[in-house]
Parts: C-alpha cells; sequence; structure tokens
C-alpha cells in the first residue's frame, strides 16, 4: 500500500499519506473494504493528485494570484487614490505647479504599508484585497498584527499627504470623506460579513487588534 | 453505468461537509458517518483526496491530532457553501419530484 502512495504528488504525500495509510489498514482490518479495492482506490488518488500537480504546479497558482493582486491595486486604488485626486487637483490637464515636497514621505509611507498589507493578504490568505477575492482565512500578520483596517489607513495617508503636497483643500475634503465611507463600511458591513465567513477565528482577531489606532501587538 | 455507480459518483465534499456540519470527525468516523447516512462507502484514498480539495479550499481545517488520529472540522465558510448547495439541490429536487408527479410528458412526434 505504501508503495502505491509513491504514485501521488509529494506534498501531498507528505501532509496525508500517513492518515490514508492508517485509515486504508483500519478499513481492510474491519472488512469494510478488500484489500484489492483499497489498493485501486488509492492509486487511484495518487494519480488523481498527481495529474492535478501536473497540470496546475505552484508557480502558476503564484503567478494567477499576483495578477489578480496587480489587476485590483490598478483599478482599485488607481483609480480611487492617482486618477481621481488628479482630476480634481487638475486644471487644464495640468498639476499646480507649486508642491509642498515634504508631504511626499507620507505618500511613500501609505504606498510601502498597501504593498506590505497586499503581500500579507497574498502569502498568508491566498486572496486579495477585494471582497470578492478575499483571503480564505484571517490574516494577522504584518501590519495586521497592529491595526485591522491598514489599508484603508495607506488610502487615507496617500490621498492625506496629496492633498498636502499640492495644498488643496477639494483633494482633503475627499480624503475627509473617504474616512467617513471606510467607517461605515467597516462597521456596517466588512466586520458583520468577516464574522460570518470566519466565525471565531476572527472574534479573537477582533479582540485583540483594534479598529483604527494602531496597538502594540499581543500575543493572539 | 449502473445504478450505484451514480450514486458513488454523488458529490464526495458536500457529503464530507454534511457530516462534519454534525461534529468534527477523524477518518474512520467519517467514512462511518457517511455510509449510514447516505448508504456509500467511500475508500481511505477517495475521502482524503476530496478532504484535501475541501482544506485547501478553506471548507474545512484540521485540528490537532488525539490518538494519533486527526479530527476535521468545518469552517463557518464551509457551512456557508454547504448551505448554498444544498438549498441549490433542495430547489432543483423540488422541481423534479413536480414533474415526475405530473405524469409523463407526451411522447414528441417526430
Amino acid at each position: 500500500m505504501r508503495s502505491l502512495l509513491l504514485l501521488s504528488p509529494r506534498d501531498w504525500r507528505d501532509r496525508y499519506g500517513e492518515e490514508v495509510l492508517s485509515l486504508t489498514e483500519e478499513m481492510i482490518r474491519t472488512g469494510d473494504y478488500s484489500p484489492l479495492r483499497a489498493g485501486l482506490d488509492l492509486a487511484g488518488v495518487a494519480l488523481v493528485e498527481r495529474a492535478r500537480a501536473l497540470t496546475r504546479p505552484a508557480w502558476v497558482a503564484s503567478a494567477w494570484l499576483a495578477i489578480r493582486n496587480l489587476v485590483f491595486t490598478v483599478v482599485v486604488p488607481g483609480l480611487g487614490g492617482v486618477w481621481l485626486p488628479w482630476r480634481l487637483l487638475a486644471q487644464h490637464g495640468r498639476l499646480p505647479g507649486s508642491a509642498a515636497w515634504e508631504a511626499a514621505p507620507v505618500i511613500a509611507a501609505g504606498a510601502v504599508l498597501y504593498v506590505w498589507c497586499v503581500w500579507n493578504f497574498a502569502a498568508v490568505g491566498r486572496g486579495t484585497p477585494g471582497p470578492w477575492d478575499a483571503p480564505s482565512r484571517v490574516v494577522a500578520a504584518g501590519p495586521y498584527r497592529w491595526v485591522r483596517n491598514p489599508i484603508y489607513i495607506a488610502a487615507l495617508a496617500i490621498v492625506g499627504g496629496e492633498a498636502w503636497l499640492f495644498g488643496s483643500l477639494r483633494l482633503l475634503a475627499y480624503a475627509g470623506l473617504m474616512a467617513v465611507f471606510f467607517h461605515l463600511f467597516v462597521t456596517g458591513y466588512e466586520e458583520r460579513i468577516l464574522y460570518r465567513r470566519f466565525g471565531h477565528s476572527y472574534l479573537d482577531y477582533r479582540r485583540a487588534v483594534p479598529r483604527w489606532l494602531p496597538l502594540r501587538p499581543r500575543q493572539i | 453505468m449502473t445504478r450505484d455507480s451514480i450514486r458513488g459518483s454523488s458529490d464526495r465534499g458536500i457529503l464530507i461537509l454534511t457530516s462534519l456540519a454534525g461534529s468534527p470527525k477523524h477518518g474512520y468516523a467519517l467514512v462511518k458517518d457517511i455510509e449510514e447516512f447516505a448508504g456509500v462507502t467511500l475508500g481511505a484514498g477517495t475521502l482524503y483526496g476530496a478532504l484535501g480539495t475541501l482544506e485547501k479550499a478553506g471548507l474545512v481545517e484540521a485540528l490537532p491530532e488525539e490518538d494519533r488520529r486527526r479530527p476535521y472540522q468545518i469552517t463557518p465558510a464551509g457551512r456557508e457553501h454547504l448551505r448554498e448547495r444544498l438549498s441549490e439541490s433542495a430547489r432543483i429536487a423540488g422541481i423534479g419530484l413536480q414533474r415526475i408527479a405530473a405524469g409523463p410528458a407526451p411522447a414528441v412526434q417526430s
């Protein structure tokens, strides 16, 4: 029986091999099925897993995840954080000439925070920030150890920084509206959805990490 | 295709999720429970093949090992998925039963 498992790909074998073998032995011992059927069943699954690994290697899944995150970044933060602010600022297709360059580090910090968040969503939960393609588990790593909604904070840093950079009250008002919208969206919709999706693991996380104001990470 | 083989091909993931919706179980308890409520005996390989797919999708999760057996439990996402799939099946079952009750359709003239 053990040799049949060699047909399966290594990571599957490492994860489930021992469990499958002990269940197979138990089922043969209790007369639930014959050794022949057990062998055919094992070989069948091993080959199916092997075929799956061949047709969909790990790097394809990772590349596809990266593309999804890239598309999300271009569309959502691209529209809300670059295109719309540019529309609000530009007159006759040109940005205001003078700029307060001391605001640049704020924007850069927001951008770095955003990338850090996306990286953790992808690495830990194999998902994107989009609610339609969200991580498959509660991500409590990286910036998410400090605060529950770092992407929104990053967005506010970027747009707020842009308002400062160009001294634009319109952009500041836009950032304020965004902050209000984020708060209502998070408290009214997102937290409920996350609870429904992840149950207790989300409740534990919510108890340990604050919503908006970063706090030194505790053990969770 | 025989009747049995049709039944055997019914969605294994749904059988596993249905079983785990009751309580967390290890492999042998899963096989026995599914046998009891669905009348199908899943092979060990078949069971773990399906369990692996469910675990990767975040619909079930492994619990810490006890007595050299690892129990599995359904996740909240798994419950949601099961609810959706079963409601859909129930809807289709309703339509099918209604049509059967209405008697055979008139033969199509060619």
